[in-house]
């Protein structure tokens, strides 16, 4: 099955993959509820039951270095597995849902991941996608001999790393020549099965929303109301036009934290007692990193009082909270889809484990697909 | 024991299967009893630069593998020229993880692109030597390297590898074979080619040797023929048993007893025959050996 690029109404929905012992909550209590995320077995179960309930996609995040010393501590991202290795597992032992691994294109030559990509992409018969990051982390750059890059300029490489890529992937053996990457002639790649391969990426910055109109086909965005993100996909999606791109080529994805209870209160206080067990000097240490390298963080939490925010952040990243009883969660789902043209939802769950992850979508999955906008991929098919 | 598969011959592997990991060249070789595969190899004249050297297709190759086939001990060729000792690093950790303790290194330092790095044999080992270096740091934690070659400061992210660190080999073009010796405290062995057995370091070497086996000795030598290769990588070719007393000359000449064997003209016959023919009466002078191949 190769996914093909679709672009219609549909919503599709995938995990947050926890490829880490705590992936959007700083808390070493909370990390040990879930499963040894570093046993193979488990990690093979739950992207196997990611498929078996009808889930779209793996969503599989990379980070090369810790935010910090309590970051580490309490098992945030760090230890943290190597998004190409981890996707290709999954990819083998899994045969419909598509997958996605995030790349640093700061870090990497474009033929290293032009070559993994295909590889995956080959291996799992054409379901593989990748989410772009060019690294804004200083620990990250260290470690390969260099020196932070300059934020735009960073979009600019990977703008050229983007080409250079597609360039590999089309079979042309002619040469590449970027402003920051070449291609000897005569040099190629492993070609991917799908054409294609579907990019995501997630940057709200001009040069990264640039970037996104160039290449992106999903786009993670962040937004308070109904209006700036219309207002932002419209803008993208015309830059996008500039390029060549047709209309709506651009897809809006927003990031969910999930917890489903039989009741609104239970969810709710599942919820809080989560916030209450964050850590609060490692959510300093990751708050402060990603107020200090990311804009749409400063946008959406800089105006917050700093224990709020480290707690939210803490909690949950930037994720949108669905919490609730599965009826309100399938109401908030509809109004992403209908207020915020949300086409996509990668949601994490805080507790986790392929028999929770069974139970919230035994919840769920059924009501979400009453309301028409969504079709289990089982009835429409695996596609983008 | 294991056999080898060339870049090429990985990236076909993953192509054949067609979303249906389950097909992996790995499995059934599992099965048939070999210890270990290699994935990886650079066939005669390839670079790693060449598309067919596959630099970046074994990791995922590998990781595929650790997780479908759950004896059978994994190495990788992964080139130093293509990827940074903290990419080399966390791959290996990782696939250490993922196969639960199976996995191997092998560092991959006589791929002609060397030449533009490190022009003589002097500077290719002193290169050598701060990639293990840099790699073995990382795997216990963080790093302080400024070296002539290799810049690394910082700390991957976990995972660890599994303790003991995994083992490391090494390739070195044959002029550089003298300085192995020097890195002997880094690592397990080294790969010698079949045509280069007297240049061995005297280490737990790892012979490698292309083979062409097929049901007549004129056959293998018609396959062998058309392959057009230099004569220091030209494969022993013939029956199933001519093909076993020539490595077995060949481990003896070597003083090893860790074989590995590819196969440039790949047929799934030839697997076959390998198996039941060579693999019974090789298998026992290889499995004893400390190199760490044991299933």
């Amino acid at each position: 099955m190769t996914s093909a690029h679709t672009n219609d109404e549909g919503l599709r929905l995938g995990l947050f993959y926890p490829s880490t012992t705590g992936l959007h909550v700083v808390s070493r209590t909370v990390a040990e509820r879930n499963p040894d995320a570093f046993d193979p077995d488990v990690q093979i179960r739950l992207a196997q039951a990611c498929e078996e309930v009808g889930l779209d996609y793996l969503f599989v995040a990379d980070r090369w270095a810790s935010y910090g010393e309590r970051c580490t501590a309490n098992g945030f991202q760090d230890p943290m597995w190597y998004a190409p290795i981890l996707t290709g597992a999954l990819a083998a032992a899994t045969r419909k849902i598509a997958i996605v691994t995030t790349a640093h294109t700061t870090y990497h030559e474009p033929g290293n991941i032009a070559a993994m990509g295909a590889s995956i992409d080959q291996l799992s018969g054409g379901r593989w996608g990748i989410n772009i990051v060019t690294g804004f982390s200083p620990n990250e750059a260290g470690l390969f001999g260099m020196g932070q890059i300059e934020h735009d300029r960073r979009y600019e490489m990977a703008d050229d790393y983007l080409g250079a890529m597609k360039h590999l992937w089309s079979g042309d053996l002619t040469g590449y020549q970027g402003q920051f990457y070449n291609v000897p002639p005569g040099v190629g790649s492993p070609r991917p099965l799908q054409r294609e391969p579907l990019v995501i990426s997630a940057g709200a910055s001009p040069a990264g929303q640039a970037f996104a109109a160039k290449h992106a086909d999903w786009m993670f965005m962040s937004a308070a109301d109904s209006k700036e993100m219309t207002d932002k996909i419209e803008n993208v999606n015309n830059m996008a036009a500039g390029f060549g791109r047709p209309k709506g080529s651009i897809r809006v994805m927003l990031h969910a934290s999930l917890i489903v209870r039989e009741s609104d209160d239970e969810a709710e206080a599942a919820a809080e007692e989560i916030k209450s067990q964050v850590d609060l000097e490692g959510a300093r240490e990751f708050v402060s990193e990603l107020m200090g390298g990311m804009d749409t963080m400063r946008q959406n939490f800089g105006s917050l009082e700093e224990r709020e925010r480290l707690l939210r952040v803490g909690s949950r990243g930037a994720a949108r909270p669905l919490f609730g009883s599965p009826r309100t969660v399938v109401e908030k789902i509809v109004e992403m889809h209908r207020d915020f043209n949300c086409r996509g939802i990668a949601f994490s769950l805080p507790l986790w484990s392929p028999e929770i992850l069974r139970s919230h979508m035994s919840d769920i999955l059924p009501l979400l697909a009453e309301t028409g906008i969504w079709r289990s991929p089982f009835d429409r098919g695996w596609t983008w | 024991m294991g056999i080898q598969l060339y870049g090429k011959q990985v990236l076909s592997d993953l192509t054949l299967t067609h979303g249906s990991g389950g097909n992996l060249m790995g499995l059934p070789l599992e099965r048939l009893g070999i210890d270990f595969i290699v994935l990886g190899g650079r066939a005669p004249g390839e670079t790693f630069i060449d598309v067919s050297g596959g630099a970046s297709v074994v990791p995922v190759a590998a990781s595929a593998l650790c997780v479908l086939a759950p004896k059978i001990n994994i190495i990788t060729r992964l080139s130093p020229w293509c990827l940074k000792p903290a990419h080399i690093a966390r791959i290996g950790a990782n696939l250490d993880r993922l196969s639960r303790g199976r996995w191997q290194l092998l560092l991959d330092f006589a791929d002609t692109s060397y030449a533009a790095v490190a022009p003589s044999m002097a500077e290719l080992s002193d290169f050598a030597f701060e990639v293990i270096d840099t790699i073995h740091g990382h795997w216990r934690g963080p790093v302080d390297h400024d070296g002539h070659f290799v810049r690394s400061v910082g700390r991957i992210v976990g995972p660890r590898p599994e303790d003991p660190l995994p083992k490391i080999l090494i390739e070195l073009p044959p002029e550089a074979i003298e300085y192995a010796g020097a890195l002997s405290d880094r690592i397990s062995g080294i790969v010698v080619e079949s045509g280069n057995v007297k240049s061995s370091a005297g280490m737990q070497d790892l012979l490698h040797s292309p083979v062409v086996v097929r049901d007549t000795t004129m056959a293998a030598n018609a396959i062998v023929d058309t392959l057009a290769l230099p004569a220091d990588r030209r494969p022993i070719a013939g029956t199933a048993d001519s093909v076993c007393d020539q490595l077995m000359d060949l481990m003896a000449k070597a003083n090893t007893g860790n074989l590995v064997v590819s196969f440039p003209a790949l047929t799934t016959n030839e697997i076959r025959l390998f198996a039941e023919s060579l693999a019974p009466q090789l298998r026992p002078s290889t499995t004893a050996n400390d190199i760490g191949m044991e299933c």
